[in-house]
């Protein structure tokens, strides 16, 4: 939101991305079949913005997140940090990229380390890329607890001293002390409570605001999507099949699937009936996706087509992306 | 007959675990009742004690755990006063649950076929030709497709929204009274959410058995609840009709918790939240017990438990407010 | 809220020290009772044994041909000037002295106290050579193995079924007629065939903690393997390696036995708590106990408070452990 020129304005782009998990199987473990958790994903974000991705378990969102980080290496595609590709970037280019991209977890206990003070473990990355003094990293981490509304004094204490949301501010504080540009947050509220939720949300959002972060923010929860994106991405057995502005997904949805997905959310209102769409069915297996559109089993509109052709991912309203052969407003 | 209405009457239920930290005063004095046929959400975030309530009726505590005062009346008997062998006939037969996370609460090792038998042979005391018809029944009921060849399968493999069908059609395999389900949806997609609670609320109509909804899920509750009982810090804060309860909540805790929860459909720049945590089950402080963090704290509130008021239809709020 | 504000404070105090947390270590060990008894007993069993024999007036070898077999307290007048070590050099005691087998004697009339103080001194290094080296080894090959997977891991762990194959006691024997048995060159080669267990538990663990979010997440922040396999993953994958390391170092003492019994282990008539206890048969159970309780109990204390110092570690080591 504060710089926007024509060449720097997408801060990240991902093309064609794919990431594919061999099975292996039998005496030699040869690699028997794949796992196509990713088969192809194109979506970009603006500095400032935030891109939702949203969809069911083993859709891919958590491996979009974690190989736009190079956490996992991809099988196919690129990824695009500020026009450089970070899938190709070397060991040195790796690092200073690093500091720029930085991730939140899902799981507030699995991802601090138990045994290390949390001060400690928010340091660790100014400690890795030699930032500063011992003493200077002391204040930047008292000053960055500040700033996720926990005390500089915790950071002595060992995370199983914190609660849930705690942890998860602890979490928010061990990315944002690398000052990155860019934050993927892989479900950091679904395992918090409603009312933790709700503060570690608006924290997000503040820190938004002040420091111009943009984020890639994964979550299943649609109304958490929602409340924090600009854009947001549906995602279907590792391929995006819609993507567009907020207002614009959740008032005109298109895509069949995205319409299923946001009747199935309960409302916590007793009076709104509502003509639910119910599918049928579990979603595939991402080792033997069907044929022509992933979606098409389990879809209420299928026709033939669907069947032998893979709709293509098209622009079919300005800056509305629908991957369906039958898309409607 | 009002009194053989009531099929399930906890009063003054107190449920201590002695831990090696201290005793957790998990639920600390519950009071409520389930008509026949009702179906009771009782809602609240982790550590409100929704989960123990379960556990203390159907007596599966564990070593630590006690229920250590109260009575839980269940069709005119208090279930604390059965012996251990008359408790297991009751469950699974009588009252029955359904737990979050199906694919675990079924044994790998075995066809899901033989572990329905089994409860049905062990319950019901039916001879093998007539469990395996019922088996197929039930499986058909909650609309498992192809019910034979899956009576064949072994837990791994099916999906976890069926595992949960698998796991709904042995809680009804013995027509139970109460069906307690704690969180039966969370661990699921909500596409399969939306199928399991179509599920639900159809057998509902057709089996006519009460029903108690454990859930964080303020839209659970919301669409499958005839009453809700809130609870904060093992006590019961709030009860009321769903319609009343979602139209104006009483209890400020309540209204901080739906006020909190983002609504699809429904942007706001900011989410009401409730600032600070959920206090300590070890030593609970003194007074209400939300007092900490609650916006309309008076001096009253630190000092005195508030009791549970009676409002008009059929609500109680335990609050000073009021 | 369970912490004090004074405490809150005096942690403020100390705030820079969050990266110091041996302190912290120390304090959650030193509240472990048996441990500290323990790592007391076995410090002064150390003392006693490395400076013991100083003062003994006994050598390691002397014999009092009349006095075999005597039960603890028994006095004997020494009929002749003893030197140190039974060669000639310095006087240890004169003739005529009048001196006590405070523990008994031995099937040759040997003092049983200080064969046992000459003793533990070489059990206590062997075991405790071994034990570390061999758990040192373990660790590192184990995180390597747990922590790369694939091939690296496949070659580990084949090798490790493989050492796990061979018969320790004949191909000890071979290699005893070709290379001359040394105290070290028995340590060295006891290491060779035991840091697989510990390599196993700890690839174990490190499969399963790799997966950790923490890890991803000190990776995000661009650290290395090695720190991330150092740092991360091995200080919360210890506690079993310090288990079995308690539990292994008596099964060292025991096999040290064993293999002087075949001439590989401490030689006769030097002595070691295990050869002391080796050639233990029923009429010496039955008739002289003590030669077999003395140098079973001193094996026995030292697994005890190797365990008590193992349990103690554990929990220091885990910040989350509660008392």
């Amino acid at each position: 939101m504060t710089v926007s020129n024509s060449t720097s304005e997408h801060l990240l782009e991902v093309r064609n991305l794919k990431k594919y998990f061999p099975i292996k199987g039998g005496l030699m473990r040869r690699t028997v079949a794949e796992v196509k958790a990713l088969d192809g994903v194109s979506f970009s974000i603006k500095k400032g913005e935030t891109l939702g991705l949203v969809g069911e378990s083993g859709c891919g969102k958590t491996t979009t997140g974690r190989t736009v980080l190079r956490l996992i290496p991809p099988s196919g595609g690129q990824v695009l940090f500020e026009g450089q590709d970070v899938l190709k970037a070397s060991a040195g280019q790796m690092r200073v990229l690093r500091r720029n991209m930085q991730i939140v977890f899902q799981d507030p206990y699995a991802s601090l380390n138990p045994r290390i003070p949390v001060g400690q473990s928010i340091a660790e990355g100014l400690k890795i890329h030699n930032i500063g003094t011992p003493r200077e990293r002391l204040d930047q981490v008292a000053q960055v607890l500040e700033r996720v509304g926990l005390n500089s004094s915790h950071m002595r204490r060992f995370p199983h001293e914190f609660s849930g949301g705690q942890r998860q501010r602890i979490g928010i504080a061990r990315a944002l002390v690398m000052q990155p540009k860019l934050i993927v947050c892989d479900e950091p509220v679904s395992a918090l409570d409603v009312s933790i939720q709700a503060q570690v949300l608006n924290l997000l959002n503040d820190l938004q605001k002040d420091l111009g972060l943009t984020y890639l923010f994964i979550a299943h929860n649609l109304s958490v999507v929602e409340h924090i994106s600009n854009r947001v991405g549906v995602m279907y057995l590792g391929r995006m099949v819609e993507l567009s502005s907020r207002d614009q997904l959740f008032r005109k949805p298109m895509h069949p699937y995205t319409k299923a997905l946001m009747s199935a959310i309960p409302l916590p209102d007793p009076t709104i009936k509502r003509d639910r769409i119910i599918l049928e069915g579990d979603v595939p297996s991402p080792v033997n996706p069907p044929s022509g559109c992933r979606f098409h089993p389990r879809c209420w509109l299928a026709q033939d087509i669907c069947k032998h052709d893979d709709p293509a991912f098209e622009e079919k309203e300005p800056g509305h992306f629908v991957a369906c052969h039958f898309a409607q407003g | 007959m009002a009194q053989s209405d009531v099929l399930l009457k906890l009063k003054g239920v107190k449920t201590y675990f002695f831990t090696d930290e201290g005793t957790v005063h998990a639920v600390d004095g519950l009071d409520f009742q389930v008509r026949r046929g009702e179906t009771l959400g009782i809602v609240g975030e982790s550590g409100c004690g929704k989960s123990v309530t379960s556990m203390s009726i159907l007596r599966l505590l564990g070593k630590t755990g006690k229920v250590i005062e109260g009575e839980i009346m269940f069709d005119g008997e208090n279930l604390l006063d059965l012996s251990e062998e008359e408790m297991r006939k009751i469950r699974g037969n009588r009252i029955s649950m359904i737990f979050q996370q199906p694919t675990t609460c079924l044994n790998p090792v075995f066809r899901i076929g033989e572990q329905i038998i089994e409860a049905l042979q062990i319950h019901q005391g039916l001879s093998g030709e007539e469990a395996n018809k019922r088996t197929i029944e039930l499986l058909t009921l909650v609309g498992l497709p192809d019910p034979v060849r899956r009576m064949r399968s072994f837990p791994h493999e099916i999906s976890g929204g069926q595992a949960q069908r698998v796991m709904i059609a042995m809680a009804l395999a013995c027509n139970p009274e109460l069906l307690i389900a704690d969180e039966p949806t969370t661990a699921l997609d909500v596409t399969i959410q939306a199928q399991i609670l179509d599920l639900m609320r159809e057998l509902r109509e057709k089996v006519n058995t009460a029903i108690i909804l454990i859930t964080h899920d303020l839209g659970v509750v919301a669409e499958m609840a005839e009453n809700v009982m809130v609870m904060y810090a093992g006590r019961a804060v709030e009860y009321a009709p769903v319609h009343a309860l979602f139209e104006a909540p009483k209890h400020p805790y309540t209204q901080g918790l739906i006020a909190s929860t983002p609504v699809l459909g429904n942007v706001r720049d900011e989410l009401e939240t409730i600032p600070g945590q959920v206090p300590s089950l070890l030593n609970p402080p003194a007074g209400c017990r939300f007092a900490s963090r609650c916006a309309h704290r008076m001096d009253q509130c630190t000092q005195e438990e508030p009791p549970l008021i009676k409002l008009e239809g059929d609500r109680l709020v335990r609050c000073w407010l009021y | 809220m369970a912490v004090s504000t004074t405490q809150v404070e005096a942690r403020e105090a100390k705030k820079e020290e969050y990266e110091r947390p041996w302190l912290e270590i120390l304090k959650r060990f030193s509240r472990h009772r048996f441990a500290v008894a323990s790592v007391v007993v076995l410090f002064v069993m150390i003392v006693a044994v490395t400076f013991g024999p100083l003062f003994m007036p006994f050598g390691e070898t002397d014999t009092a041909v009349t006095k075999k077999d005597q039960p603890p307290g028994t006095e004997y007048v020494v009929p002749k000037n003893l030197y140190y070590n039974s060669i000639g050099g310095d006087v240890r005691t004169a003739a005529g002295t009048t001196l006590t087998f405070w523990l008994g004697s031995d099937g040759i009339g040997r003092d049983l106290l200080t064969r046992l103080l000459y003793a533990g001194r070489v059990s206590l290094y062997i075991a405790v050579a071994v034990t570390l080296l061999s758990e040192l080894i373990g660790i590192i090959i184990g995180v390597i193995s747990g922590y790369f997977g694939g091939i690296v891991d496949a070659f580990a762990m084949r090798f490790v079924d493989f050492l796990n194959t061979l018969p320790l006691l004949p191909i000890l024997l071979i290699i005893s007629t070709i290379l001359e048995p040394t105290v070290n060159l028995l340590i060295l080669i006891l290491v060779f065939f035991s840091w697989t267990g510990g390599a196993r538990l700890m690839r174990g663990q490190i499969l399963s903690l790799r997966e950790q979010e923490y890890v991803s997440a000190s990776r995000a922040l661009g650290a290395s393997n090695l720190r991330i396999m150092f740092r991360h993953l091995v200080p919360n994958a210890l506690a079993p390696n310090i288990v079995n390391a308690s539990l292994a170092l008596s099964g060292v003492m025991i096999t040290e036995a064993a293999l002087s019994f075949l001439g590989f282990g401490v030689k006769l008539p030097a002595a070691s708590w295990g050869n002391m206890l080796k050639g233990v048969n029923t009429t010496i159970l039955e008739k002289y106990t003590w030669q077999a309780f003395f140098p079973g109990l001193a094996i026995f204390i030292c697994s005890l408070c190797f365990n008590f110092i193992g349990d103690g570690l554990r929990d220091a080591l885990d910040p989350r452990a509660k008392r």
